[in-house]
Order: structure tokens, then C-alpha cells, then sequence
């Protein structure tokens, strides 16, 4: 022993005086007894200050015959040492005392895991002795608490000035204590982790959805959750030890032989997705699976885990049957639907696009909507998917090329779809076809032209069976009177004459029955009103509606479309006998300057309208006559659109009980042909 | 009595077409107006007017009415191209006799001629003639 640190393993304790061989295995039998006892117990303020150490501290001392000692632990390894039990040395001394790992003897002691003795006859570094000087100890052991290799603390030991300095058989039995309490602390640090481990699974396990419970090899219960006992109506301790068979409802081991589900997962070590089964006495859907616990490579034991996914499964029948009714909106709309992604390529297209277009989606998946549009419009169509919705104003009318050619006409409305974060995902795409819409006003014209006729038809009778009665007539007298030449040439005028005027009758039915073209051409206005005047006059008589035309400037052309106009004047001329019942006067004025705007006035001494019916007065299908009267409800209506294809206007001035004013205004010929 | 007929038409042509059928038995006058008509026979010379239904100032109706009104014994013959002779007023005004007859227009001299000789008897004044 010619160094200070000495560790002198194999020494033999009993060689030593004073440290008896029986003195020494009943120190390690108490010291083994405290700790493995019952008697530690945390301090209040939790930390490892336990009794037990305090206790083993004591009996360490009272065998060593040691004034004082202290016990010391690293929370890390490699960090401080610091007090957790001591004897003799002051509280807060033992509270504020830190030692750095290689620091200091205990420091030495922790680093190097080799006990320490320091006594007055072995070389004691300087700052050592100093140190033991001014805490009047003379000679000190201090051994390492130690477990598999690693160094968790040291436990030391003194003794003060007069004393008898310790021995290596002191040593020796310090290192013996430091060894068992290094056994102690790592079990109990190992118990410990067991204890917060096992709490975190069996809170994991309670607060998890599913029923979970495991067997084990001879499948017999070994653990359940508080979902798997409620649902089976088990209490814990009924359910444990009993086999799986035994406590599983019915209904689920009617769908499964379970049993032999889960020896096959014992063998195999694979998890067994069991899959939906029905409950059916409650309707509720339920997934189980059976899923193996190993240890290593043996599987010890199983767990069957059953959810319950019945709202899983309504919500699914629900996602698709919106799914489902979504596509049938989709897929049965007469309306162009088309989705585009975020670079504006087509997604879907749905039939009604495919029908109005000429294109099939597989045509156009990936393509861009402006490679279809006519080349006029592509610029536009470009602008509506790059303008914010709310900035789109005016025309959205974009034509459709379709592959042979022929053109549609759609109005677009579009609008970006936003995730939930509010980021554009792309673009939702609705065209209406006015394709269609453009023939069926057309049609409306037509329809509401044969209205007028309807009304016209008895006017027209007459007008037809007076030149006829005229031609009857002559052509009998012609017979009678053979021989008389004056009474002939009358005839034969009369009949030249009314068959003319029968001829023109019938020329002037089938110029307005027919459908006219939209060409807009020069046209004579008071020619127009002349023709529509003849082809009402018998309707004019009959409600003794005189006409009074203002003196024919003749000549007054304007812009526009002689069948069109003539409609529009007849549909003002059969309202304007109609707001006259008792008869009147209807007073029709041209004004205008030839290739400048025109305005036809038609001005009655009818009943008026009432204010509240102005503003629907251009309504389609609005009419204040009775029902079953001749009226569409369309004439006004048609005439406004008529007037607005001429880029013209009908306006009315009306005063109750004194009549009505229409009046309709052509733009001259620059307005029309710029 | 003169065997004078009174002929009512705003159409020229037709006024001419009645006279041409009536005028070789009787003598006949025209008129194209309903206010002039009215006038005319009131004078009471009239035993058969030949009236249309749509005059530009009245209707044929109408005159009937002012005949009946005045008491004179005026056999009146509704024409017309565009009443038809089941019309409700029509119907009315031959069962009440206010109307002698009604003729639809295109008529034939035949039509006429029989039914002015079932009021004046006719005395064949040119016949052979």
C-alpha cells in the first residue's frame, strides 16, 4: 500500500481487528434487509432522500466506526454527485453540496468505480489534506455504488481528528455496501420505470375506443379493458383466467371461430384483420382484429381489439350515396359542368358540355377550355378564369367550336373552388347553351305571331268574302245579261278589281305568317305601317278603332326588318283595340329624318293602364286581359326584343281612362351599322 | 207603297253587287253609312233594307233596332262576312223578328233576289224585257 488510492480487492476482512468476520455479514444481511424492505418511503418533497438510505447510512457508520458519512448520487451519468443522505454533516451543508464527476475524492471515486481510502499514513494530495484539515476529519472512505459497470453514486465515510483512521477492511466493507446499494438503486430505478411504464399502457389501454382483451397461450383471459368488460358485462376479476371462448358475445363467435383465429396468430405471429361483422340484434357494424404480442420471437400473448364502426359505416353509405346523387345532378344537368385543375386543364366534363360542345371528355381530359373556344373569344374566355368572380361584369357569351365545325353559343359563369384553407384548388366551369335559347326565342316570335293571326282570322274572313260576294255577283250578272256590253265591263272590272284586292289580302297573310328573316335592310316605315293597316283594317272596323295617320311624309326609311316591324305594329295596333272596347281613335305619327332615328308613335283613347302594370307591361306572359281572350301574354314582350335586335326602343306613356302612348324609335343608319 | 230597297254597306263595291241583283224588279237606294241609312228610312219609304253587320259607324244590329224602334214596317236583312248566322245576337234578333233574314257574304243574285221577292211581291215590271 505505498499509493493513497488504494483498492485492494481479495483483502481479507477478517484478518482485520475490529471488524469481525459475523460483524461484517450481519452489517450486509441489515443493511440488505433495510433496503429491500418496506420501510423507504419518499420524502415530501420527493426527492431520493428515502429513510432506507438514511437507515444503511447508520449501520455502514456503526460497523466502520465512522463519525460521519454521506451518500451521493449522480442523476446523469457523468454529472454531479450530489447529498442524499447523510450522517453528521450539517442540513444545509449536505443541501448545497456539489461535486463535478472527476472532481474532488468522490468525483475520483465515481469516475474511476474503484474504492478509496485516505488515511494519515498514505500519501494525501495537498489540496486533499487541506481540505479534510478544515472539516477535522482524519482519515476517510469512500467506495462506489455500483451496478453492471456503471457508477450511479458514492457512499462515504469519516472519521474525525483523535480517532483511529480507517483500514482497508473499512474499504473493503464500504465497496460491499456500495456494491448492494447499487444492486438496490438500479432495481428500484428499474421497478420504477416498470411502474410509470405500465401505468402509461393500462391508461393507454382504458382510454383507447376500442374493447380490447388478451390471452394468453392457452387463450385464457389475462387483461381487459373497462370497453371490453362493459360490453360483455363482466366485472374485471370474473373475466380473468376464464377462456376467450367463454366471454366473447355470441354474435361475434357466430362470425368467427375466434379460438382458432387466435391459435393461428399464436403460431404465425401475424396480425388477423377479422373485418366487419354485423351485430344484428342492434344494427351496430363492428371491426375486429386479433393482433399477436411478442417477446422476442415467441408470441406470449394476443389481443383481440373490436371498434365500433357503425357511424364509420352510415357516414360511408352517406359519402357515397351524395356521392351518387352528386354525379346524377352532374351527369343529368342540361347545364355545361366542367371542372378545371389549377393550371385551368379540363378534369370533367359532363355529358350536357359533351352534347352542346361536339367534344367527349376523353377528347379534352388535360386540355385547356380556350383551346376549343372560336378564336375570336379565346381572349375573353381567358380573362373570365383569370378575373375574380366579383369583378366579372358584361357579356360572358363565349362560342364553342365543335370538331365539324359548328359553332354554340354559351354563357359562362365560373367560380375558383377553395380548399379549407381558403387556397384555390381550381375551377368550377357552368355554361348555359343559348344556342338553344336563341331558337327558342325565335320560336316564341313565331308562336306569337300565329297568336296574332288567330285574332287576325275573322278580320280576314271578311276581308276575303267581300271581294268574293263583289265576284260572285258580277260573274252572274255576266251570265244573265249576255248581250248587254256596258253592264259587262263593269262586271268584268268589279271582278278584276276584288280578285286583286283578294290577291293582296292573301299576300299580305302569308308575308306575316311566314318566318321572317333577321336581315335588317333599308326599309320604308309608312310602307310597313300602310300593309300592317290594310291587314287589321276589318279587325280596326269591327272595333270601330278609327286610324289617323298623321300626313304621310312618304319615304321615311329606316334600318331594320319589314316583317319584324310589321309585327311590332300590329301587336301596338291589336293592344291599342283592345284598350279600347267602346272604339276610339288610334293616331299614328312617324317622325324622323330618312337615315336618321325614327319614331312611330301609336297613341289611343283607350281605358290607360294602371301605373302598378307599367313595369311589367314588356313581362312575357303578363297580360290584364281576361282569360280565354286572344291575348299570349307574349306580344309585348316579343316586341321589346324584336326592338332590341333593331337596337332600338319601345317605351310607353300612359294615363288611366285616357289612354296609352307607345312609342317605338329606330336608330338612324349610323347607330345600327356601327 | 213603292217597292223601294234600301241597301247599307260601307264597302262601294258590295252596295254595287246588291243594286246589280235588285235593281231590274225594284228600285234601290245605297248608302254607305249607318247614320245615313237611318235617316233615309225614317222617311219610311223603305219596305226592305239589305243592311251590313259592320257599317264604320254602327253596326247592322243596330239600325235593326232603330227600324223597330221607329215602328216601321221594315223587313231588314242582316249581311255579313264576318258574323255567322248561329251567332247568339243573330239568332236572337231573327226569332224576335227584328231581323227578316240573314245572308252570309259570298252571296248569289238567287239568294237575294228570292228573298227580296218574299217581301215585295214582284210586278214583273221588266219582264220579257
Amino acid at each position: 500500500m505505498t499509493t493513497w488510492a488504494s483498492s485492494e480487492k481479495g483483502t481479507r476482512l477478517t484478518r482485520h481487528i475490529g471488524l469481525t468476520r459475523d460483524a461484517v455479514l450481519a452489517g450486509l444481511v441489515e443493511c440488505a434487509d433495510l433496503l429491500a424492505g418496506q420501510r423507504a418511503g419518499a420524502h415530501a418533497d420527493g426527492t431520493w432522500r428515502d429513510i432506507a438510505y438514511t437507515d444503511t447510512l447508520r449501520v455502514l457508520a456503526r460497523i466502520v466506526g465512522a463519525d460521519r458519512g454521506s451518500l451521493m448520487l449522480m442523476e446523469d451519468p457523468h454529472g454531479e454527485l450530489a447529498i442524499i443522505a447523510s450522517l453528521g454533516v450539517p442540513e444545509d451543508v449536505a443541501e448545497q453540496t456539489r461535486v463535478p464527476f472527476g472532481e474532488a475524492i468522490s468525483g475520483w471515486v465515481a469516475e474511476h468505480g474503484e474504492p478509496l481510502l485516505i488515511a494519515p499514513e498514505r500519501e494525501i494530495p495537498d489540496p486533499v489534506r487541506e481540505a479534510m484539515h478544515q472539516s477535522s476529519t482524519t482519515s476517510s472512505v469512500c467506495a462506489p455504488i455500483i451496478w453492471d459497470g456503471s457508477v450511479l453514486g458514492v457512499v462515504n465515510m469519516g472519521r474525525l481528528d483523535g480517532a483511529r483512521p480507517f483500514d482497508d477492511a473499512h474499504l473493503q466493507f464500504a465497496a460491499l455496501v456500495g456494491g448492494l446499494l447499487g444492486h438496490f438503486l438500479s432495481l428500484r430505478r428499474l421497478r420504477h420505470e416498470t411502474n410509470e411504464r405500465g401505468l402509461f399502457v393500462s391508461q393507454f389501454i382504458e382510454s383507447i375506443p376500442s374493447s380490447m382483451v388478451v390471452v394468453d397461450r392457452r387463450l385464457r383471459v389475462v387483461s381487459a379493458n373497462r370497453h371490453f368488460l362493459e360490453s360483455v358485462r363482466l366485472a374485471g376479476e370474473a373475466a380473468m383466467g376464464r377462456r376467450l371462448a367463454d366471454v366473447l358475445p355470441s354474435w361475434l363467435t357466430k362470425y368467427a371461430p375466434m379460438e382458432e383465429k387466435m391459435r393461428e396468430v399464436f403460431r404465425t405471429g401475424e396480425a388477423f384483420e377479422g373485418g366487419d361483422v354485423l351485430q344484428v340484434p342492434t344494427g351496430n357494424v363492428y371491426f375486429f382484429r386479433l393482433v399477436p404480442i411478442m417477446s422476442g420471437d415467441v408470441v406470449q400473448q394476443a389481443m383481440l381489439l373490436v371498434d365500433d364502426v357503425t357511424e364509420q359505416h352510415r357516414l360511408g353509405v352517406e359519402v357515397r350515396r351524395t356521392q351518387r346523387h352528386l354525379a346524377g345532378v352532374v351527369q343529368g344537368a342540361s347545364d355545361l359542368l366542367a371542372s378545371l385543375d389549377q393550371e385551368g386543364r379540363i378534369v370533367t366534363w359532363n355529358p350536357a358540355a359533351e352534347q352542346v360542345s361536339g367534344w367527349t371528355l376523353n377528347e379534352l381530359r388535360g386540355r385547356r377550355l380556350r383551346e376549343i373556344c372560336a378564336p375570336d373569344d379565346v381572349a375573353l374566355m381567358n380573362e373570365l378564369l383569370q378575373r375574380p368572380l366579383a369583378e366579372r361584369v358584361g357579356s360572358h357569351e363565349v362560342r364553342l367550336v365543335a370538331p365539324d365545325g359548328r359553332e354554340a353559343i354559351v354563357d359562362w359563369s365560373i367560380s375558383p373552388v377553395t380548399d379549407d384553407n381558403g387556397k384555390v384548388t381550381g375551377t368550377v366551369v357552368v355554361g348555359r347553351d343559348l344556342t338553344s335559347f336563341r331558337l327558342m326565342a325565335s320560336q316564341l316570335v313565331q308562336s306569337d305571331k300565329m297568336a296574332s293571326l288567330g285574332v287576325m282570322a275573322g278580320g280576314i274572313a271578311h276581308e276575303l268574302r267581300t271581294p268574293l260576294a263583289v265576284i260572285q255577283v258580277s260573274a252572274q250578272l255576266l251570265m244573265e245579261n249576255p248581250d248587254d256590253a256596258e253592264l259587262q265591263a263593269t262586271c268584268l272590272q268589279k271582278i278584276d278589281s276584288s280578285t286583286k284586292r283578294s290577291a293582296l289580302i292573301i299576300d299580305n297573310l302569308l308575308k306575316f305568317a311566314r318566318p321572317q328573316s333577321e336581315l335588317l335592310s333599308e326599309v320604308d316605315v309608312e310602307a310597313v305601317l300602310d300593309e300592317t293597316t290594310l291587314l287589321l283594317a276589318d279587325q280596326l272596323a269591327l272595333r270601330r278603332v278609327r286610324v289617323s295617320r298623321a300626313t304621310k311624309r312618304s319615304g321615311i326609311r329606316a334600318v331594320g326588318n319589314a316583317d319584324l316591324l310589321q309585327q311590332v305594329f300590329t301587336n301596338l295596333m291589336l293592344n291599342a283595340c283592345a284598350a279600347m272596347p267602346q272604339g276610339g281613335k288610334l293616331s299614328i305619327a312617324v317622325r324622323g329624318e330618312n337615315g336618321g332615328p325614327v319614331r312611330i308613335a301609336f297613341r289611343d283613347t283607350g281605358t290607360g293602364i294602371p301605373a302598378a302594370d307599367l313595369p311589367h307591361l314588356f313581362d312575357p306572359f303578363f297580360t290584364t286581359r281576361p282569360p280565354g281572350s286572344p291575348s299570349s301574354g307574349l306580344g309585348l314582350a316579343i316586341s321589346y326584343r324584336i326592338m332590341e335586335q333593331h337596337a332600338g326602343t319601345i317605351e310607353v306613356a300612359s294615363e288611366p281612362k285616357k289612354g296609352s302612348t307607345f312609342t317605338v324609335s329606330l336608330p338612324g343608319r349610323s347607330g345600327v351599322m356601327a | 207603297m213603292s217597292q223601294r230597297v234600301l241597301v247599307v254597306d260601307d264597302e262601294p263595291d258590295v252596295c254595287w253587287a246588291l243594286k246589280s241583283a235588285l235593281s231590274s224588279s225594284y228600285e234601290v237606294v245605297t248608302s254607305l253609312s249607318g247614320e245615313e241609312a237611318a235617316s233615309l228610312l225614317g222617311t219610311g219609304e223603305y219596305r226592305l233594307a239589305f243592311v251590313d253587320a259592320k257599317l264604320g259607324d254602327m253596326d247592322g244590329l243596330q239600325l235593326a233596332q232603330h227600324v223597330s224602334d221607329l215602328g216601321l214596317d221594315t223587313a231588314v236583312v242582316l249581311v255579313s262576312g264576318y258574323v255567322a248566322g248561329d251567332d247568339d245576337a243573330v239568332r236572337n234578333a231573327l226569332e224576335s223578328g227584328l231581323l227578316k233574314a240573314f245572308v252570309p257574304k259570298p252571296f248569289s243574285l238567287e239568294q237575294i233576289r228570292s228573298l227580296a221577292a218574299e217581301v215585295l211581291p214582284l210586278r214583273r215590271r221588266r219582264e220579257g224585257g
